[in-house]
């Protein structure tokens, strides 16, 4: 059933909607954290951050032995934060984030939209697409376009999660981080999976900035998802390649298998979504 | 395997068509007789199996494969589309240009995969979302039927898989159309025989390394 903010509902420790009572009686209630933990891992991770890209393996061994110990999960967002080094990234692009999410609002309003991600607002895009309002130039075009598959997506991106129930304020930034992204870098845009990833990282971050920064460095950087999203999906299909020649070669019978059923395709979905979670 | 003297069929069907255009909820619906406004936009690709027990003495087993509407998964449609024998080309009636886009995907396809003998495949042409007609581009929705046969599509229907309208008929024509090609060509079926993960030739497993 579709989850709605009207039922009573229950989640389940990571923030879903729990649907049926088997579900319920697995439910786990994991303690968002030890409060002695946290206060340890905080004190890490500023030395950490201090120490920019070049983190002393002496601090990474305290980093490692503390996840270990668990009790941790209010951490997440800032774990990530500091090893994905998002202040390098600010530092080195000179991109104006809260100009531009302005500049963004102000150009939905021009087009008499918001920036909620509702049925009606994904309309009024499709009928100025249609021509049913103002002239448009091709770049409005593109730029409409984008904007609608990305709302169009958002409302399909862990929907029952209880972040992404309705209309929330976690919607909005997540059309803000994704739409930052494409207009940061034109030459990749908006491809669908990426609202999974920036989705997940809003869920444990609070600041929606610190997101668009982290989704910026694991979209663009070499070691994590460089070329995975561009337009040729270049590195998924390099990627894809290697998967299924290690699959062929260890479990060859499988591997034949899938190619008479589904051929090769099996690997891009795979990867699609596992992609972010390899490294988050 | 089969029963005494009962056939089954195993086909690949695409659906395609625009993103948000109601591919997923039209499978949903045929597959799991249910719909959901809140679906997962699908990455790459997505499957469903649908069996049918089409007469007594035939079993069908309808491979469905739910394909990504954005542009650039375009890079990987021919590997998708390899040996399908049938597809659904999906638009929503209230957007034009997912119409628009409907000759489009009829030509890659088209394009990218043939039947055996070289004609191509049968495709049907979904007019989803039929439920919100009255907000729709469709005037005089006849004019379809001219669209269709200059087009090469073999049928189209009217869907809506929120208020189930449409969809199993546009599923039995596509099928029938199916068999009868199927009756004329001689098809290469894929081996039908299931594997054991893990069990090579009854012998343990072989140990593999990782690294």
């Amino acid at each position: 059933m579709a989850a709605t903010r009207t039922h009573a509902q229950l989640f389940n420790s990571h923030g879903f909607a729990v649907m049926s009572a088997a579900e319920e009686y697995n439910m786990s209630y994991e303690d968002s954290g030890i409060p002695s933990v946290c206060e340890t891992f905080k004190e890490v991770l500023a030395e950490c951050e201090s120490c920019g890209m070049r983190k002393p393996p002496i601090l990474l061994k305290k980093c490692r032995q503390l996840i270990k110990v668990g009790g941790h999960n209010s951490m997440r967002g800032d774990i990530w934060r500091v090893f994905l080094g998002i202040s390098e990234t600010k530092t080195r692009t000179n991109f104006d984030y809260k100009g531009n999410v302005a500049e963004l609002g102000e150009r939905l309003n021009k087009c008499g939209l918001t920036e909620s991600t509702c049925d009606a607002n994904i309309r009024r895009i499709s009928a100025l697409l249609d021509g049913q309002y103002l002239p448009l130039s091709e770049e409005d075009i593109k730029w409409l376009r984008n904007a609608r598959q990305i709302m169009l997506d958002i409302g399909r991106t862990f929907p029952t999660h209880r972040l992404y129930i309705g209309e929330t304020k976690e919607k909005i930034s997540l059309l803000r981080v994704l739409m930052m992204y494409a207009k940061f870098n034109t030459s990749v845009g908006y491809c669908q999976g990426m609202a999974y990833i920036a989705a997940l990282l809003l869920m444990h971050m609070t600041n929606e900035e610190d997101v668009f920064w982290s989704i910026l460095t694991i979209f663009d950087s070499e070691k994590y998802l460089a070329r995975f999203y561009d337009r040729k999906l270049s590195r998924m299909q390099t990627c894809g390649g290697i998967f299924s020649l290690l699959l062929k070669d260890r479990q060859t019978k499988l591997a034949q298998h899938l190619v008479a059923y589904t051929h090769c395709m099996y690997i891009l979905s795979i990867l699609q979504k596992r992609a972010g979670v390899r490294y988050l | 395997m089969a029963a005494q003297g009962k056939k089954e069929h195993l086909y690949k069907i695409l659906v395609i068509g625009d993103l948000g255009t109601g591919k997923t909820s039209i499978i949903k619906r045929y597959v799991h007789q249910f719909f959901s406004p809140h679906y997962r936009a699908t990455i790459g690709v997505d499957f469903a199996l649908k069996v049918l027990n089409w007469d007594n003495s035939t079993t069908i087993r309808l491979q469905l494969w739910d394909i990504a509407g954005q542009e650039r998964f375009g890079n990987m449609t021919r590997v998708y589309y390899k040996e399908a024998v049938g597809a659904f080309v999906v638009f929503d009636v209230t957007r034009l240009s997912t119409f628009e886009a409907v000759q489009m995907w009829k030509a890659d396809l088209d394009n990218k995969v043939l039947l055996p003998n070289g004609k191509a495949i049968p495709a049907v042409l979904l007019a989803n979302k039929c439920d919100l007609a009255s907000e729709g581009f469709l005037g005089n929705i006849n004019q379809l039927d001219d669209y269709c046969r200059e087009k090469g599509f073999h049928a189209w229907f009217e869907t809506s898989a929120k208020e189930n309208i449409g969809i199993e008929e546009a599923a039995r024509s596509l099928v029938a159309k199916i068999l009868e090609n199927d009756e004329t060509i001689d098809h290469p079926q894929p081996d039908g025989d299931g594997i054991r993960v893990g069990e090579e030739d009854g012998r343990a497993p072989k140990k593999t390394k990782c690294c």
